[in-house]
């Protein structure tokens, strides 16, 4: 009886943390998402108020008063063309690095170690250098600018992804008659593709996500994350347009891990955990 | 238009690329796969890290910035070094990455342990959980902005709807109890030159939201290749749950800590945006990147931040480094 109690009382207490923990780090998620549905009257009531009916009033603020079209377009337009390039160079080098070994250790390294400094110590020169080229505020600069982690991020997680093909495939591929860059298009990259799939989407976050290189390099062509800062006033703070327009950049955010779940880990590290 | 003029361009050189690629010997073929990527990477952090330090060694300002930029040494450094804004941001980071890391790595570690728990439904909680990880670190920071918001607040409705008195988050107040249990006297003054105010408390609550749960992810990772035969053993020998944990999976566990440890502290030297977001650079919450903005940025000194980009840089080198080292001495291990 002792030991059925005591089992009983771990169950309650084991429910009471899971529950507490959902609270916790999923609760904030959706006050901002039910909050975006909040009448402006009651947004500002200092008491809680948890029954409302619904509104869609800020949406149609942000779709109607505010260019939120633009914003998507430029954050859409950079994030996916960054993309594109990173994943594209990257991952032709990552295979040259994975199957030749070029550059050796050294090299890998060094692609390493240029996102480990902190965003912030480029911007001075990236501000001067694009200002000399004319180039702030147009979508070259943070579509560029956004290879700085995305290239080596792409790099190291698709060379663990390509060390992972055995060489044997490729070679029977070209004992019958493949080019090396045809085995690759045709042999290597289907292999990978699913790896490939979730590099991209990766990349495609951290882009959409970025804030300090938006907000230095393209004040005036504003991304999606840099434009919420428009409801944040001298006076006071637009809480219900900035939960519409925030729940928007949040969406992608959530529909990628709601795919990739236990992935998430692989990307995050590198590879280094699997 | 614009748009595409900028997908012709882009398209193109990707084509001709490719194009080129299939004319290269197969000898060749490695060095050429690698030419772009490393011309870009240089072109984006080699190139400006050579123009910063062109820039920090010369007197150069929104001033004279269309004439001549004067020679002037290390005098930037020796200036930023003594700026007393910039030395206080400096020990706030350290603070932050203490804080912040310290409390990631023990609530990721209970996370993960709940989760290697079975119960009904365990998927979908630890998906909810890791909901957090990718969201924009800057809307991150407004959420949290809006929780700890005075009047208008979650938080503090709730405290005012439990009868509870409202706290004044994101405010240089002193926290309550922890300079009389420190023993510091004035708690004013802790609040001010110790940063033990809800400001900071607030930024560090705001990350540990954020990253907690990618610890835990890493830890679980850690716990689910666990080997099975030394926890056999254990129970044979009749240990108890907290010796078998103590005693057994945490030494097994040391390798992912320590990676979680690494990747964090990396990780959390870059932090600016969830800042930004929550006090727009105020004072009394600044950190580094937030000082270097500044400076850099604001005051458009660019000597002086060139200078302190440098000094960073030299910080998260040394960093690396130990970080690199550590990593391999783990390996052979």
């Amino acid at each position: 009886m002792g030991v059925a109690k005591r089992g009983r009382i771990k169950r309650l207490l084991l429910g009471l943390a899971i529950f507490l923990m959902v609270v916790i780090w999923a609760g904030p998620i959706l006050v901002v998402m039910i909050s975006s549905f909040k009448p402006e009257s009651i947004i500002r009531r200092e008491s809680l108020v948890l029954i409302f009916r619904p509104s869609a009033e800020h949406y149609h603020f942000i779709f109607t008063k505010w260019p939120f079209w633009q914003f998507l377009v430029n954050s859409v337009v950079v994030s996916s063309l960054s993309t594109v390039i990173s994943v594209t160079v990257g991952s032709l080098a990552a295979y040259s690095m994975a199957r030749f070994n070029t550059g050796g250790p050294r090299y890998s390294f060094w692609v390493l170690s240029t996102r480990m400094a902190p965003p912030a110590v480029l911007v001075i020169p990236f501000f001067i250098m694009f200002s000399k080229l004319r180039l702030v505020n147009t979508w070259w600069v943070l579509i560029f600018v956004y290879l700085t982690f995305n290239l080596s991020f792409v790099i190291w997680t698709m060379r663990s992804f390509f060390e992972e093909i055995p060489e044997a495939i490729e070679e029977a591929a070209m004992i019958d008659g493949c080019t090396r860059l045809l085995a690759f298009r045709h042999v290597v990259l289907p292999l990978v593709s699913s790896g490939l799939a979730a590099t991209m989407m990766f990349t495609l976050i951290f882009s959409w996500n970025e804030f300090i290189f938006a907000l230095v390099l393209s004040a005036f062509r504003k991304t999606l994350p840099l434009a919420l800062g428009d409801f944040v006033t001298g006076y006071a703070i637009n809480w219900g347009p900035l939960f519409a327009a925030g729940t928007f950049v949040m969406i992608p955010a959530i529909i990628f891990t709601l795919i990739m779940q236990r992935r998430l880990i692989r990307g995050l590290t590198l590879g280094a955990v699997v | 238009m614009a748009l595409y003029t900028i997908l012709l361009v882009i398209a193109g050189a990707l084509l001709l690329y490719c194009l080129f690629l299939t004319r290269v010997s197969e000898h060749a073929l490695p060095v050429y796969l690698v030419v772009p990527a490393t011309v870009i990477l240089v072109s984006l952090t080699i190139f400006p890290i050579i123009y910063l330090v062109n820039l920090s060694i010369r007197d150069v300002g929104i001033y004279n910035f269309h004439s001549s930029w004067p020679f002037v040494g290390l005098g930037n450094y020796a200036t930023i070094i003594r700026d007393p804004e910039v030395i206080a941001s400096f020990f706030r980071t350290l603070q932050f990455l203490v804080a912040s890391i310290g409390l990631e790595l023990v609530l990721g570690m209970c996370m993960a342990l709940i989760l290697y728990q079975e119960f009904k439904g365990r998927g979908a909680v630890t998906t909810l959980l890791m909901l957090p990880i990718m969201v924009s670190p800057i809307l991150v920071g407004m959420m949290w902005r809006y929780m700890f918001s005075f009047n208008d607040g979650f938080i503090n409705q709730i405290f005012s709807a439990l009868g509870a008195k409202k706290l004044p988050w994101l405010t240089n107040e002193p926290l309550p109890l922890i300079s009389t249990i420190l023993g510091l006297g004035d708690p004013k003054w802790a609040a001010n030159t110790l940063n033990l105010n809800y400001g900071l408390a607030s930024i560090v609550i705001t990350d540990v939201w954020q990253w907690t749960p990618f610890v835990a992810l890493l830890v679980l990772a850690g716990l689910n290749a666990l080997p099975v035969e030394p926890y056999e053993a254990a129970v044979v020998d009749g240990a108890s749950g907290w010796a078998i944990f103590r005693h057994l999976t945490l030494p097994l566990l040391r390798p992912v800590i320590m990676v979680a440890l690494l990747i964090r502290l990396m990780d959390a030297m870059k932090v600016f945006d969830t800042i930004w977001a929550l006090f727009e650079g105020a004072p009394f919450t600044r950190v580094l990147n937030i000082s270097l903005y500044n400076v850099g940025i604001t005051r458009k000194i660019y000597g002086q931040g060139a200078a302190l980009s440098i000094l960073i840089i030299i910080l998260v080198t040394i960093m690396a480094q130990l970080v690199i080292g550590f990593v391999e001495r783990l390996e052979k291990a």
